[in-house]
């Protein structure tokens, strides 16, 4: 039933029989959406010994009540479905940002369930209630750039499309589909649908998301871009001093990196100049991220057309290069990108990088030929641990020794040697065709762990290519180095690089300490907050902070708004002492769907989603491994995150080596916050029954994991 | 350059007057004054390169800047919270999804970064409302055109008439909903690649050269 | 305001006369050695040869009909217009907080060139309610005026420093606060960025004369594992948290 804010139905489309239908969603509201409703439905209709290309696999393409809503930086789309390349092969989620998720809500739906598989290449097709499986036969095999252009020109240019590449074709575990320009979901959904067949989806919606509260929700808006927002990653203070801050960001790790002087040097019509972004003035947002200058260094400027990003953001984090110089290496020069392939492509060249045009940009021209060919083949890198593993052969020589002779001679080394962009866009499209024993880095650090005996020391050296912050097969995503144990401890939880954003964007806000923290211990109380590298040992209120970050990840990927900018922690107001408000997202629930939600009720709900990663995560273990408890199987740490840094001890001002025992009460606190078996890590009948997931306790104790 | 005969910028009404003759059109032939290009937020070769548009409104100058536009898509969004009191694109009355994948050779699936919000000109003989078999559009007390909703009965005259293709009929409606110059967009456009400059300020700067 | 308009005086061209810094001065920095601050308006004219301006256009073409000119004459009448008559002092503030608005500080030397009875209007100023606002910051060369309403105390006291000129000293005080607020070791390029825009050459050489003089001897150099330059004072911040914190992170986006 169309709700205010929620569409109201689902899509079920099966490939196989080529049936689609549509189901009222009211029962999975509570679950919010995106996440949420994915996780409920994962569970309950694909039973999770199936692997993920198997005929019974699904996916869920969700998005939520605040997508398509008018909210800032709801513009995101999840999907959930069971991992080919993690240990466990349990629940995980690829999201991406772009147009595409709310045309889905305006299409009149709150997701896509995809079931089966097609025996021919197909694409799907929404145009509001007219939903078709379309012929993709002229598509297959084609890049993600092309695909979506096709899609496009055969729709209509009102449509948004999202495409997978060769890698997702060739069923490549490190995969992603792909949308608007450099926005993608990775964790191996492109092989998901490869493995259905499916090229991608295309869909047009007329409609509109319907507002509980307007007045409400244009107040909402106007409060949060006047007073609340910063810049990318919510950073609240500029990179480089502008005359109506306090403070700017000196260490250099902000976003906020427009300024005055800085420009879009490549833009239409000349340069632009970024100049002051005063807190405030709404009509200057959109020049506070210089992302490029963040990413690539001052140089970047050169290159720059304009800012993009997704829909209804008004803080831009997507560079829109034009890269002249590569012309001369026949590589496309307009790219865009804003994660890991737009800042890593030198992982590729360990021989050094040179420059092409102006000092310091080769860097720059390699990740935008990369970002490019990343994003055209469709290929994922496990944030970063694709290009750390390509690093880590060729610096220790062991490249020469896993792959055969005629194999590594085929590699055009002498590109690697010459800081050719053709390089690493070489390297990537052998692994997205899965050519060779190179490609075994495209099936996962596990895989590669396997294959080529690398053994457990593989993941517990210290070693900076080695990020892995569990055994289970991705790297930390803004750990201990920001947030200490709290970090440590929402890195452990997930299937895949954490992804949680909260306490980075508050460390690397470029706020000073002392500012920051009374913000955070505002929230939190005492002692949750530590400053950079000088981090004292556990206590409740870092398990709390931990719970708060944990918890709300989930509602950002279930309602959908971005996590880079999500929450308003804090503020760039001197007037509102630096303090965010966290009441904000419950406000925005409220107005939008007119269900009553407060900062507790919403971070309930929110929490139920976890309780569901953590069952499902338990299952997963348990059928695979036979493991009856995860605090030392799925939430081991490595030992590098100890041992690293010999020169230090734990808890001494300037470092972040980690302390083994005040880890384990880390975990201890946070288990119990969570309410899961402090031995085991797993969700308790008590606790399971407080979100109203009884049958999850129950098939537990079937299984015999559930905790006495 | 002496600007002795620069009588016709004196107050705001005047200077509107004059506006109004190059509403909508290009001016890319023409040289900007140093302060006239500081009031638009562009410059001189923005303005050759044809990326700045200007329309006359009742509250002021519209300036289009379209090397700014990040299609964040903010517009569509406040036009149509404003306006239709729900959030959408296609019926919104300014138009930024539309151009950014396709438009012509340009969008991001030409693998360009060429998009920009397409305005309604606010036609001073406006196709739309002499296309309309009901006679549903008229000048409101404000001078803008707008559909009479009582009276549109959705056919989509307007839609087909505009070269534009500006106006929409909602779906969910059934009535078409064109621009009313509300401001909604420009208030809320976080690059300022839409800018209405008040009357006043035009005026003064007109004046300040000589 | 509207973004990316050429506020005079905001945008700043550098231009380095005669050469860097040179040494003398009793280890001050020689005056004309240093920076020149060229405050253009951006040179648009360059473009513009040969074609007709704007306004002399729109007045060579016919009127047409202004369909909105009852209603905005209607509407002028619902809101006349109230000028308010302002003192001399409130005259005086509103030209602070104009050039505070476009992140310039206004030098009393200055003032005192082109009116002599500007201690009169900063005695009446002081006194006025309404421009409160308007703060003094002082250097070693001279006192400036800026409105807090429109510029950070903090920044003010960037923009002093940028005003006297001394890149030694600035860069030693700016290490110092830099270190002992946030606290954070500085980079040498933050001093490339605005306002200060120096050139590399400039700190380069401010740098080597910085960490010879007695009087800054809290402020070390470190280097980085990517060979970023940083500057850090030991009256707040050890060395080797410093060194921690100029460490890149592990490679994170």
């Amino acid at each position: 039933m169309a709700t205010y804010g929620w569409a109201g139905q689902i899509l079920r489309i099966n490939l196989t029989t080529g049936a689609i239908t549509t189901e009222d969603d009211s029962h999975l509201q509570k679950y919010i959406g995106g996440m949420g409703m994915g996780y409920r439905i994962i569970y309950d209709e694909v039973p999770m010994e199936t692997r993920a290309h198997d005929e019974g696999s699904k996916f869920f393409m969700g998005v939520g009540p605040l997508t398509g809503a008018g909210v800032p930086c709801s513009g995101r789309m999840n999907i959930s479905f069971l991992s080919s390349w993690t240990k466990g092969y349990s629940i995980l989620d690829a999201h991406m940002g772009g147009h595409i998720g709310p045309q889905l809500k305006y299409a009149g739906y709150d997701g896509v369930i995809v079931e089966g598989k097609s025996a021919t290449p197909v694409y799907i097709k929404i145009d509001d209630s007219n939903v078709t499986i379309e012929d993709a036969s002229d598509m297959w095999g084609k890049g993600t750039f092309e695909a979506n252009k096709m899609m496009t020109e055969l729709c209509g240019r009102e449509f948004e499309t999202a495409s997978i590449g060769p890698a997702g074709e060739n069923l490549v575990n490190y995969s992603t589909l792909n949308t608007s320009f450099g926005n993608s979901a990775g964790a191996g959904i492109g092989a998901v649908m490869g493995s259905k067949k499916l090229k991608g989806i295309a869909i047009r919606g007329t409609g509109s998301v319907k507002i509980a509260d307007v007045a409400e929700l244009r107040r909402l808006n106007d409060y949060m871009l006047k007073d609340l927002i910063g810049a990318n990653n919510n950073h609240n203070v500029p990179a480089v001093p502008q005359s109506w801050a306090e403070y700017s960001a000196v260490g250099g790790k902000n976003r906020w990196s427009g300024a005055p002087g800085r420009m879009w040097e490549k833009a239409e019509g000349g340069p632009i100049d970024t100049g002051e972004q005063p807190c405030g003035d709404i009509n200057k947002i959109a020049y506070r991220c210089l992302k490029g200058v963040f990413d690539n260094g001052e140089v970047a400027t050169k290159y720059i057309v304009k800012m993009g990003g997704c829909s209804s953001c008004p803080v831009r984090c997507y560079t829109q290069y034009e890269i002249d110089v590569l012309s001369d290496y026949d590589l496309p020069i307009n790219t865009c990108n804003t994660c890991m392939p737009v800042i890593s492509a030198q992982m590729f060249y360990p021989s050094g990088v040179k420059d092409f045009k102006y000092e310091g940009d080769g860097k720059l021209v390699l990740n935008g030929a990369m970002s490019h060919a990343q994003d055209d083949l469709g290929v994922w890198c496990n944030y970063g641990n694709l290009y750390r593993e390509f690093n880590w052969l060729c610096k220790t020589g062991k490249i020469k020794e896993f792959l055969p002779e005629a194999e590594y001679n085929s590699i055009p080394w002498e590109w690697e040697k010459n800081c050719d962009p053709r390089f690493c866009v070489e390297i990537l499209r052998r692994i997205a065709y899965k050519e060779g024993e190179l490609a075994t880095l495209g099936e996962g650090t596990i895989a590669v762990q396997e294959k080529w005996n690398l053994g457990q020391e593989w993941m517990d050296m210290v070693d900076s290519n080695n990020q892995n912050i569990t055994y289970n097969g991705y790297p930390k995503h803004h750990g201990p180095e920001d947030s200490g144990q709290i970090g440590m401890l929402f890195n452990l939880m997930y299937n895949r690089d954490c992804m949680i954003h909260h306490l980075t964007n508050v460390e690397n806000s470029g706020a000073p300490y002392e500012v920051s923290k009374k913000v955070m211990e505002g929230f939190f109380g005492e002692g949750c907050y530590d400053a950079k590298k000088a981090y004292t040992p556990m206590n409740r209120n870092k398990a709390k902070v931990a719970k708060w970050a944990f918890n709300d990840k989930q509602f950002h990927d279930s309602a959908t708004v971005c996590n880079w900018m999500w929450p308003m922690t804090q503020s760039p107001s001197k007037a509102r002492g630096y303090a965010g408000d966290l009441n904000l997202e419950a406000d925005f629930m409220t107005a939008v769907t007119g269900v009553d939600y407060t900062r507790e009720s919403l971070e309930f709900d929110s929490e139920r989603i976890s309780q569901m990663l953590r069952v499902m995560t338990a299952i997963s273990f348990n059928i695979h491994y036979g493991a009856t408890e995860l605090r030392n199987t799925h939430d081991a740490i490595p030992a590098w995150v100890f041992d690293k840094e010999p020169d230090f001890q734990a808890f001494q001002e300037g470092t972040i080596k980690m302390d083994r025992e005040d880890m384990e009460l880390a975990k201890d606190m946070f288990y119990e916050e969570m309410g899961w078996d402090i031995k085991t890590g797993i969700p308790t009948r008590a606790t399971l029954e407080k979100f109203d997931l009884a049958e999850m306790a129950d098939d537990l104790a079937k299984r015999g994991i559930l905790p006495a | 350059m002496e600007r002795e005969k620069g009588q016709g910028f004196l107050d705001a009404q005047m200077t509107r007057r004059q506006f109004l003759k190059v509403s909508g059109k290009s001016i890319a032939g023409l040289a900007l004054s140093a302060s006239m290009l500081s009031l638009f937020g562009c410059t001189q070769q923005e303005v050759e390169q044809d990326q700045v548009r200007t329309w006359a409104m009742p509250q002021g100058l519209l300036v289009v800047n379209e090397a700014k536009c990040t299609g964040c898509q903010r517009c569509e969004i406040n036009c149509t919270l404003f306006n239709d009191g729900v959030c959408s694109t296609y019926i919104s009355r300014v138009k930024i999804g539309r151009n950014l994948n396709m438009h012509g050779s340009d969008g991001i699936q030409n693998q360009n970064f060429v998009y920009f919000p397409d305005t309604c000109r606010q036609c001073e003989d406006p196709a739309c409302g002499n296309a309309c078999p009901q006679k549903a559009i008229y000048a409101n007390e404000q001078g803008i055109k707008v559909v009479d909703q009582e009276k549109c009965i959705g056919c989509g005259a307007c839609v087909e008439a505009c070269p534009w293709h500006m106006p929409t009929v909602n779906p969910e409606t059934k009535k078409s909903s064109k621009c009313i110059a509300c401001g909604a967009c420009v208030a809320g456009c976080p690059s300022g690649a839409l800018s209405i400059i008040p009357w006043d300020a035009v005026a003064a700067a007109a004046q300040e050269i000589v | 305001m509207l973004f990316g308009r050429k506020k005079p005086g905001f945008m700043k061209e550098e231009e380095v006369v005669g050469g860097v810094i040179r040494e003398g001065m009793s280890g001050s920095i020689d005056k004309n050695g240093v920076i020149t601050v060229n405050e253009t308006e951006e040179s648009q004219e360059a473009h513009t040869e040969g074609k007709q301006d704007l306004l002399d256009y729109l007045e060579s073409q016919p009127d047409v009909e202004d369909p909105f000119a009852e209603i905005v004459a209607e509407q002028e009448k619902k809101e006349p217009e109230k000028p308010q008559e302002l003192t001399r002092a409130q005259h005086f503030a509103e030209f602070i907080r104009l050039r505070s608005g476009a992140a310039q500080l206004t030098a009393y030397q200055t003032l005192k060139a082109e009116d002599e009875e500007i201690d009169q209007i900063i005695e009446e100023l002081r006194e006025d309610e309404s421009c409160q606002d308007v703060k003094t910051i002082k250097g070693n060369r001279d006192v400036y005026f800026y409105s807090v309403n429109r510029m950070s105390d903090n920044y003010a006291m960037i923009a002093m420093y940028v005003e006297e000129k001394d890149l030694v000293e600035t860069i030693a005080q700016m290490v110092r606060f830099n270190c002992k607020t946030y606290p954070a070791p500085t980079p040498l390029t933050y001093f490339e960025n605005h306002p200060y825009f120096y050139t590399q050459a400039q700190i380069e050489r401010a740098v080597s004369l910085l960490v010879e003089k007695e009087t800054y001897r809290d402020v070390h150099p470190l280097t980085n594992s990517e060979g970023t330059k940083y500057l850090y004072s030991d009256l707040t911040m050890s060395e080797v948290y410093a060194k921690a914190l100029i460490e890149p992170d592990e490679f994170t986006a």
